[in-house]
């Protein structure tokens, strides 16, 4: 589903004692949602959805801590759209 | 046609014709003190040596020649000029049990005058004790001479043992499924008529599989308790060699990867903000945290907002 995100902009910069901050849309990151038994190692991949197959490329490894985990693909900014595989891990 | 098989350690079969009655040991210049050493290659010693094989039954054997555990009798000699090797068939074996045979070589110099009949006197070695296995025990009595046989070394050199053609693959399955495990082995050319090979698998290396003893290994229903290494253990007569690990990981977890919006802060390192969003301009807008830039842009990941259809952002300056 196709989702729109706004951001308003309220600039007080010509205020004394405010800072000059701005707030701006980065993009839309991947929020990769982990399920999973706690203890277990995982290495998660991902793969540009543009480009060669079977190149996957390790984006991190992990031990869930709990039963469902996030992690934040901030690396995706910007990028192609990109597929994500959990892989066990010894 | 049945077969007499013997296996053990320390003695060898002339393996150019399949053992046709010729054992060869070897201490070669070590002297009859020296250990008797297995000799594949199937060469005399020197000096003429004179050997006794002595075998010590572990099964109830009634027979001429093999006696019950603990009876030492005199399996075969040559005299001098024998070359230091005896030869099979010198004693005939008849009515020969099945089972695990307690064998030991004695050796010593027969240019010392000294014989068995002649009281045992002279420097002599004894070879370890080594295991004589009989495959499959002859119908009729057998002349060791005429019978194929071999006396190999229990847990000898790797070249006896079996060879691992193809090793256990490492896999991932989803719980519940049904994996498989398999591994192809060969015996040595010159023991492929003679030695079955024997399996035992193993679970992270010690844990050995009960019921395990197949060529392949089946897993049914595989929780992810069952995620580590497995391998396993080919044996035949000369000892056992080990497949590679395998690894196994069951996979119970589960992937998605909504998007949710990223927002960059700029120019407001060191101050003190609020973060806040509201679903329209005329809602009440809801607190989403309070930050404090220290890199610039400072992002913000709004993982809440993964089931949301639109939102708007706005940032408060507090002191």
């Amino acid at each position: 589903m196709r989702r729109l995100f706004t951001v308003a902009c309220l600039c007080l910069s010509t205020l004394p004692g405010f800072a000059q901050a701005t707030l701006s849309f980065a993009g839309r990151i991947p929020d990769v949602q982990l399920t999973g038994t706690p203890g277990l190692n995982y290495r998660l991949d991902y793969i540009n959805v543009y480009g060669p197959t079977n190149a996957w490329v390790q984006l991190t490894t992990l031990t869930l801590t709990n039963s469902f985990q996030h992690y934040l693909d901030v690396s995706a900014i910007g990028q192609p759209p990109r597929l994500y595989r959990l892989v066990p891990a010894p | 046609m049945k077969k007499l098989i013997l296996s053990g350690i320390l003695l060898a079969a002339a393996t150019a014709t399949h053992g046709q009655g010729r054992l060869v040991f070897s201490n070669l210049a070590g002297g009859v003190n020296a250990p008797i050493k297995w000799s594949p290659t199937g060469q005399a010693v020197k000096p003429p040596f004179v050997a006794d094989l002595y075998f010590s039954t572990t099964t109830n054997a009634s027979t001429d020649n093999l006696q019950p555990a603990g009876f030492n009798e005199l399996f075969s000699t040559t005299t001098a000029g024998g070359g230091g090797y005896f030869l099979g068939g010198i004693r005939t074996m008849t009515n020969v049990p099945a089972g695990v045979i307690l064998a030991q070589v004695r050796v010593w110099d027969s240019t010392l005058g000294a014989t068995f009949e002649q009281g045992r006197f002279g420097p002599s070695g004894y070879s370890q004790p080594f295991l004589l296995t009989l495959v499959e025990p002859p119908a009729t009595p057998v002349s060791m001479a005429v019978q194929p046989f071999y006396l190999l070394p229990f847990g000898g050199s790797a070249a006896d043992r079996p060879s691992v053609a193809k090793q256990p693959l490492t896999q991932n399955a989803p719980v519940g499924a049904t994996v498989f495990f398999g591994v192809r082995a060969t015996n040595p050319a010159y023991l492929a008529r003679y030695s079955e090979l024997s399996y035992r698998w193993y679970f992270n290396l010690t844990n050995q599989l009960p019921g395990a003893t197949g060529a392949s290994l089946r897993l049914t229903n595989v929780q992810p308790a069952q995620s580590g290494g497995y391998h396993v253990m080919v044996g035949n007569v000369a000892g056992e060699t080990s497949s590679q690990v395998a690894y196994l990981g069951v996979v119970d977890a589960a992937l998605e990867a909504p998007l949710v919006p990223a927002l960059a802060i700029s120019n407001g390192v060191g101050s003190n903000f609020v973060l806040q969003a509201a679903s329209n301009l005329t809602a009440l807008w809801t607190n989403l945290g309070s930050l404090t830039p220290t890199n610039n842009p400072q992002l913000y990941v709004d993982g809440s907002a993964t089931n949301v259809p639109s939102r708007f952002y706005r940032l408060l300056q507090v002191p």
